[in-house]
Formats: C-alpha cells, sequence, structure tokens
C-alpha cells in the first residue's frame, strides 16, 4: 500500500519472443553485465537464471536479491504482485525488465510502463529465432501468437543467426521489416546484446563521453556482439528548437535503435528535459529530479559502422544549431 | 471386545442417496462420522444400540454437494461489499439484492462508505455488471456522489475491470496523458474512471493492493466455507493453489478444526512452474492428506475465457470477426506438462474454455497416454464450454473427465449468443446432454468467485438451459434433474478421486449431507434453483446454514 511517489519514474522494459527465441538467455547477460544498474528482473522461472548462489544476499518467497543490487522477481504470483515486490525495494530499482512468457503479447505488458506514474515506458525489445520464427508464423495454433510479437516489439533482436546461412538470415530479415515495420531488427547470437541496447543508454547530463563505456561493461565473452555496436554523442551549450528536435526525432535513421539524453529547448530554456528513443518511438518528458547545468546531450546507440551521423541528419543539425 | 459404541438414527422425510441400488430410503444411521446404515428406521435398529434423532425428521437429505470447481478467493472478496447485478448471498447468511442501476450502487456504496472508521482507507467493492446496465457505463463522477475525498475503486464482476473515483484517479496518478489503452476515456479525453486490464487497474493496486492475493488466510477460508455451507456444499476445491506454506499452511489451520464445516481439496496451479518442483510440491503435500484436506491433482490453464474473448476459438472463430485469444502456456510447453505431471502419477485438471483450446489438451493428453497409458487417471478438461461432440467422443476414448461451466449458460449465455460465439455454437456450450448421452463422466461447477457457489444453481442451468432473459439456449443439451444432482455430487466427487468416500449416501461413506427444505425430485425442473439449504452434515457433524433469503425474480 504506497502513494503515488514523486521519486524518478522507473523504465520498464518488455523482453517478449516465443518459447526458445532466448529470452532467459538475454535476461542472465544482463544480469551479468549490470554493474552500474540495479535492474529488477521478473522472469517466470527462477530455476531458468543462472544465478550464483554465492552473489544472493537475500531471498524471500518470490524474490532473489543479488549482490551487485539487483533483484529477481518471479511472475507466478502474476505481473501485479511481482510489480508491487520490486516497487516496495529501497531504495528502488533503477530500471524494470520483465521476460513475458512465450505466448503472451509484450504490448499488454508494455501497457503497465506508461500507466502508473512511478514507472515509464522503457521500450519492447522481441527475440526470435531466425532458423525458427517463419514456420512458427505459420504455426496452426501460435502463429497469430506470436505475429502479434512482432508487432509489438520496437525493436526486434533476430536471434541464432549463427544456425542459418547469411542468405537466411538477410531473408527473415526482410520478412521481419515486412511483418513488423514499425520495428529495428538486430542480428545477434546466443542473445548476446549490451545493456544499453537493452535498457537503452545510461545518458548523464554531466557531461560524461559514454562513447566508449561497453568496454568495460560487457563481458569478455561477449566481445564479439559489443564490437558490432557503436555510439554516438551528441552535444551543445545552447537551448535546442523543439520544433526541430520534434521533427528530427521523427526522422531519426533507421540505424540508431535507441537514444537518450537531456536537453534544454527553447520553448523553457531553464527547463531539462528527457529524450528517449527506442526504435521509431521517441519522447520528450520533464527531466524529474534536480539535473546538473552544463551541455544538452544526447547519446545514440546503432549497429556498428550503420550511423553515419553527418550533416545530412536532421537530429545532427538540430545539435549543431543551437 | 469393547461394545460397540451407540450410533445415531437420523428419520428424514426423504433420503436421496444418489446410490441406484436404494435410490430412496427414510432415515440414516451414522457411526463415527460415517454411515453405518441407510434405509428403514426398524432395519437399522439391526445395528444394535442406538438413538433416535429427528432434528431432519421433516427435511429432505441428499449426499452433500460437492464443488468441484472453485477459488477460495470467494470467500476473501467478501471483506469488501458486494454490488452486483445478480442478486448474492454473504458469509454472514446477508442477502444481497440485485442492483440494477447505478445510483442503487451509489447507495449502496454510500452506506459503505459511512461504516469505514479510518477516513483515509479506500472503499473497494466488488461485483459490477455495467454490460448488464442497458450501454450505461460507470463514471468517476458517479462514484464522486459517494465521496469525493475517498478514494474508491469498484471491481467487476469478471475481475478484468474497475472503476475508480477522482480522489482514486489523483491518488494513484492516472491522468489524462497516461498513454494506456485500457483507461476509457471521455470524448475530450478525460478519464472516465473506468480501468480496464492489469496495465490500467496497476496503479489502483498500488492503494488497494493486489485484491487477487485475497483469497490466502484464514479468514478467507472460513468465509468460503460459510457460504459453501449455505448452499449445501460439504467438498470443495481450491483449483488454482500455489501449495507455498502460506497458502497452505492457513487451510491446514481450518480444517483441523471440527467446527470448520467443509472438505478441502487443493489443485497446484501448474502453469509457469517447472514440473519437477511441481511434482516435489505435490508429493509433499499429499504425504500430509487429511480427512478434511486433500492434495494430489495439478491445475494447468491453456487460453482465456469466451466473454473475454481470450479464449482460443476454432475455426470460424468468434462472431464478430475478434482476433483469436491468447493461450496461457504454447501447446507445446502444455505437452511436455501433461507428460510430465501425467508420468509422475498426478492428476491433471485442464482449464479449457475455447474449443480449439478443447482439442489442444486432448491431443497433449493423448500422446501422453500413448507413450505411457494409465488405468483411472481422471484428467478432466476443466470448463470444456465449446467443445463439440467429437471431442467428447475424445474424452470418452481417453478416459477423460469433463466438468462443465454451466452456469455461464444463464449468467453469460445472452452475451454468447448475440455477442463472442453466436447463436448456433451457444446451443452447443456446456454440453452435459452430450456427456450424458456418450458416457463421459461429467461434473458442472460454478468457478466462484466468477458466479456464485451453489450445485442446485448449477444444476437447474445444467436442466432448464434459461439464460437470464429467459431464453432456452440448446434444448437438446438439457439434462434430467436425476441426471443433475448426480453430477453435483457423485460426478464431481469422481473428478476429485473422492467418489469412494463422499457423494452418494452409502454404507462406508462420509455422512455428509446437504439438509434441503424441499425435494428436488418432487418439484418441478424449473424449480431447482429454488430448493432452501438448511444446513449440512461434515463427516457426522451437523451445521445449520444462515438463514437465507432466495429472490431469482
Amino acid at each position: 500500500m504506497i502513494s503515488a511517489s514523486s521519486s524518478r519514474p522507473i523504465p520498464v522494459t518488455v523482453v517478449g519472443g516465443f518459447l526458445g527465441a532466448g529470452k532467459t538467455s538475454l535476461v542472465n547477460g544482463i544480469l551479468e553485465q549490470s554493474e552500474e544498474r540495479r535492474i529488477a528482473v521478473l522472469v517466470n522461472d527462477f530455476g531458468a537464471l543462472c544465478v550464483d548462489a554465492s552473489l544472493v544476499s537475500a531471498r524471500s518467497a518470490r524474490t532473489i536479491s543479488l549482490a551487485n543490487g539487483c533483484i529477481c522477481c518471479t511472475l507466478v504470483d502474476g505481473l501485479a504482485q511481482a510489480l508491487l515486490d520490486v516497487l516496495q525495494f529501497d531504495p528502488p530499482p533503477d530500471h524494470l525488465l520483465v521476460e513475458a512468457s512465450g505466448v503472451s503479447d509484450p504490448r499488454r505488458i508494455a501497457q503497465v510502463g506508461r500507466a502508473d506514474p512511478a514507472l515509464a515506458d522503457g521500450g519492447t525489445l522481441v527475440l526470435v529465432a531466425a532458423d525458427q520464427i517463419r514456420a512458427l508464423a505459420c504455426d496452426r495454433y501460435v502463429g497469430d501468437t506470436v505475429l502479434r510479437q512482432l508487432v509489438a516489439a520496437d525493436l526486434i533482436a533476430l536471434n541464432k543467426v549463427d544456425l542459418v546461412t547469411d542468405a537466411d538470415a538477410q531473408a527473415v530479415a526482410s520478412w521481419l521489416h515486412e511483418k513488423a515495420p514499425q520495428a529495428r531488427v538486430i542480428r545477434t547470437v546466443n542473445a548476446r546484446l549490451p545493456c544499453d541496447i537493452v535498457l537503452g543508454p545510461a545518458a548523464r547530463p554531466d557531461g560524461r563521453d559514454d562513447r566508449h563505456r561497453y568496454r568495460y561493461r560487457v563481458p569478455s565473452a561477449a566481445n564479439d556482439v559489443c564490437a558490432t555496436f557503436s555510439t554516438e554523442t551528441l552535444r551543445c551549450s545552447g537551448a535546442l528548437s523543439e520544433r526541430h528536435l520534434r521533427q528530427a526525432l521523427d526522422a531519426l535513421p533507421d540505424s540508431v535503435l535507441r537514444a537518450k539524453g537531456y536537453v534544454r529547448l527553447d520553448t523553457a530554456p531553464g527547463d531539462w528535459r528527457v529524450v528517449q528513443a527506442v526504435g521509431r518511438r521517441w519522447s520528450l518528458a520533464p527531466a524529474p529530479a534536480t539535473v546538473p547545468g552544463g551541455d544538452s546531450v544526447l547519446v545514440l546507440i546503432g549497429a556498428a559502422g550503420t550511423m553515419r551521423l553527418d550533416d545530412s541528419i536532421a537530429i545532427v543539425r538540430v545539435f549543431r544549431r543551437a | 471386545m469393547p461394545a460397540p459404541k451407540p450410533f445415531l438414527v437420523y428419520r428424514a422425510r426423504r433420503v436421496i442417496t444418489l446410490n441406484p441400488v436404494q435410490p430412496s430410503a427414510s432415515a440414516i444411521a451414522v457411526r463415527d462420522g460415517c454411515i453405518l446404515g441407510v434405509g428403514e428406521p426398524s432395519q437399522l435398529a439391526g445395528w444394535g444400540e442406538h438413538r433416535l434423532n429427528d432434528r431432519y425428521a421433516e427435511c429432505v437429505l441428499m449426499p452433500g454437494l460437492v464443488e468441484a470447481h472453485s477459488h477460495l478467493l470467494e470467500g476473501g472478496m467478501w471483506e469488501y461489499p458486494y454490488v452486483g447485478f445478480y442478486p448474492r448471498n454473504g458469509p454472514d447468511g446477508r442477502h444481497w439484492p440485485a442492483l440494477h442501476d447505478i445510483d442503487a450502487v451509489v447507495d449502496r456504496l454510500r452506506e459503505a462508505e459511512a461504516q469505514l472508521e479510518d477516513p483515509e482507507a479506500p472503499l473497494v467493492a466488488w461485483g459490477l455488471d455495467p454490460i448488464l446496465f442497458g450501454g450505461r457505463r460507470m463514471v468517476a463522477g458517479d462514484l464522486d456522489r459517494v465521496s469525493t475525498r475517498r478514494p474508491i475503486a469498484v471491481i467487476h464482476a469478471n475481475f478484468h475491470v474497475l472503476n475508480a473515483n477522482s480522489a482514486m484517479l489523483a491518488r494513484c496518478g492516472v491522468r489524462r496523458d497516461s498513454e494506456v489503452e485500457g483507461i476509457v476515456r471521455e470524448q475530450n479525453g478525460e478519464p472516465t474512471g473506468e480501468l480496464s486490464e492489469m496495465a490500467a487497474m496497476f496503479p489502483v493496486f498500488r492503494v488497494i493492493g493486489d485484491p487477487f492475493a485475497r483469497g490466502r488466510g484464514e479468514r478467507a477460508a472460513w468465509n468460503f466455507a460459510r457460504l459453501a455451507l449455505s448452499a449445501g456444499v460439504t467438498t470443495a476445491i481450491d483449483i488454482t493453489n500455489d501449495l507455498t506454506d502460506a497458502s497452505v499452511g492457513p487451510l491446514r489451520k481450518v480444517c483441523e478444526r471440527e467446527d470448520f464445516p467443509l472438505r478441502l481439496a487443493a489443485a497446484l496451479f501448474g502453469n509457469g512452474l517447472d514440473p519437477r518442483e511441481g511434482i516435489e510440491r505435490v508429493r509433499a503435500r499429499e504425504a500430509c492428506n487429511a480427512d478434511r484436506l486433500r492434495f494430489g491433482s495439478v491445475k494447468l490453464m491453456t487460453d482465456g475465457s469466451i466473454q473475454s474473448f481470450t479464449a482460443r476459438v476454432a475455426w470460424p472463430g468468434y462472431y464478430g470477426g475478434q482476433p483469436n485469444g491468447m493461450w496461457n502456456i504454447a501447446p507445446i510447453q502444455l505437452e511436455a506438462l501433461v507428460a510430465a505431471y501425467h508420468d509422475a502419477g498426478l492428476q491433471l485438471h485442464i482449464h479449457t474454455n475455447g474449443d480449439e483450446a478443447s482439442g489442444v489438451a486432448l491431443d497433449a493428453l493423448e500422446r501422453a497416454l500413448a507413450r505411457n497409458p494409465r488405468p483411472d487417471h481422471r484428467h478432466t478438461l476443466q470448463h470444456a464450454q465449446m467443445a463439440d461432440a467429437a471431442q467428447f467422443r475424445r474424452m470418452r476414448a481417453l478416459g477423460v473427465c469433463v466438468n462443465l461451466f454451466a452456469n455461464h449458460l444463464y449468467y453469460w449465455g445472452d452475451v454468447h449468443r448475440a455477442l463472442t460465439i453466436g447463436p448456433d455454437r451457444a446451443q452447443r456450450m456446456n454440453a452435459a446432454g452430450t456427456a450424458q448421452r456418450l458416457g463421459v463422466p461429467y461434473a458442472m461447477h460454478s468457478d466462484a468467485p466468477i458466479t456464485p457457489i451453489g450445485p442446485l444453481f448449477t444444476a437447474w442451468c445444467a436442466v432448464n438451459r434459461r439464460t437470464a432473459s429467459g431464453q432456452v439456449l440448446g434444448e437438446g443439451e438439457r439434462i434430467g434433474v436425476d441426471d443433475a444432482l448426480r453430477a453435483i455430487t457423485l460426478g464431481a466427487a469422481y473428478t476429485l478421486r473422492l467418489d469412494g468416500e463422499i457423494g452418494s449416501i452409502e454404507v462406508g461413506k462420509r455422512a455428509d449431507l446437504a439438509v434441503l427444505a424441499d425435494d428436488p425430485l418432487a418439484i418441478p425442473a424449473e424449480a431447482l434453483r429454488e430448493v432452501r439449504v438448511l444446513g449440512t452434515m461434515v463427516g457426522g457433524v451437523a451445521f445449520d446454514a444462515p438463514p437465507r433469503v432466495q429472490s431469482w425474480e
């Protein structure tokens, strides 16, 4: 029984995808590389998590607290109960990651992040197995379920590309673009994705350069994966044109998977706003809590070598102009 | 050898035994909580020294009724005032008359509000069914007439929707700019106060707690038992239990008490649980099975509900062209879970509302049985509301039982015919007639709290198949009163694997009785739901039902 708090809303990221798409592997990977964030993962099956017993700091019927500050919570009593449980933690987690069941519609779960003022929409990532997805989409019983998952995605992780030929991977990617035109597709192996892709970049308004953060964040086993992503940081000292910023966010290139930053706008130069983008969706909201002064900063993440942020890109021009 | 203790002989107006060898009698003898004899008092005297007891001399005795699909949440919800469209009786026997418009709901909430001592406490009510208010939806302004200060939440009968007043919307932070589909809005974009599905309801749960957690604890169990007593029920199942200490501990405590008027069974909810752990949990509980508390079965849930359009329906789908419903577990997962629990020797209760879900469940059972035949498994399809004749033939061939949701015919029959699945398939819903003709072992249920616990009402539904508007839905699926009475006693006991102990009045069985003021076999079939329950006997202990008002129309 808590009243709506006035503290920073906690982003909720939903990981969806059919059975065998790699959701549990992804969650395990995120828990390994969480380091700087206190993530609460809400999962269907505790048993499937690779939680080192020596790292467990506390355990209750529905939650396990880890030494690194992360929390695992079971969905066995329903999403509502699990959310009530994790919101009781003091201090609250920085981010919630909900593992949807293999047949649920991630869109329904993502709605939770938009309803409660204590929560925020942290985007929806849907995993698909490159070798199975097209057959599943034709399955008599679950075909419609799988297609519903695809259209719920901001980002689709085309996983297990090592199990198919390059040509097949390309064919599946094209097929995904057709079935889920709203989503941006990322190829991966063993569901290994950097935290900043799954949860969004941990951009801070203190001017720190986030460009090389993966170097130390992603464990060595995943180096091949982090090598395939890069970040770009846009920065300026003046206030941005709100109108141009909104237009530029609408026109973000497909190569940008996620973006986050804190900006000041010409419409209210004294106030900080938080900009977030995932896939084709973006939001511009008042920045909660106190933000130290400094530059407006926007961190963009995309597949390595694909984000060519030159003056032909609207968002770059917005920062240049200010 | 010590002389046997004297036993009691209860004379009755009539004893309906449900035992075909001796269908009717005028007295029963009870010793040590069990039926010693059935017959005429003079025959029973042959057992030796006894005492006559005439407390039931004017009553009709039946085997204690059995509810084989219910949730202890029914007991928990009575923490809150009831504001439903249909009349309902509370655990204290209080009759809550039907509320047929929003003004009536507001009046009842005002009464409840006046009784709350803590001025800050939220007011929660349940059972609202605005589908039946002729198109008028409740809005925050209606509830603001109850209080502008106190946060109010009214949970709908379907548990998928609630209404909040302005104070609640403000307290939980639901705003105009909240981008959530489940927030119903005025044309100007303001939330009306109606919040649909979990995401939109969650901010309210942050204020009032998760109402679905109310089924735990001794109080919920006691309330549930009192409701069961009022309905003549002596055995019921809590069909979606997690079997953790928090859930089972209170049940153990209440079931040890002789004044607790109910036998309970509890099935493990197996969705989302590793079956190895599930099997271990059931086995551990089973080892401590007691007279009044039984474990040993597992519930799996395949799909959603028809009225919420979340059931998985076979071609041609929903009547209005709505997209097909949602799986709770994928067919391939179901198959793996069914195999694991079947191989472990446990019994499965598989929730299937839509006919596609029933087909998938039967596929899974067929494979498990082909690989590992097991006599007398008693696996049961729960609800199977839309199952067609061919699926009933498969049940028969596989030895699968069915527990039909007959109450749906009354409560949602009109909606099913007009909106969900259309007039043709609505006729075959909850096909007790087909089950009877084909010899599929069947029971019927309330799914309390979805509908009130009351097997005699459930039997009335299966016998008459009348909807709330009075239409007959599928005359060909009607069954006779005698068959319906069997379904709510022996039939239900069979699906709980308790038919050797309860479900009929036979020598050696437990002295579990429903005590009735009217004879269900001597009144017109249309009047079956009006049969008055005076009390029960559980293991030879008599319980009086709280005085109860019946008012159906």
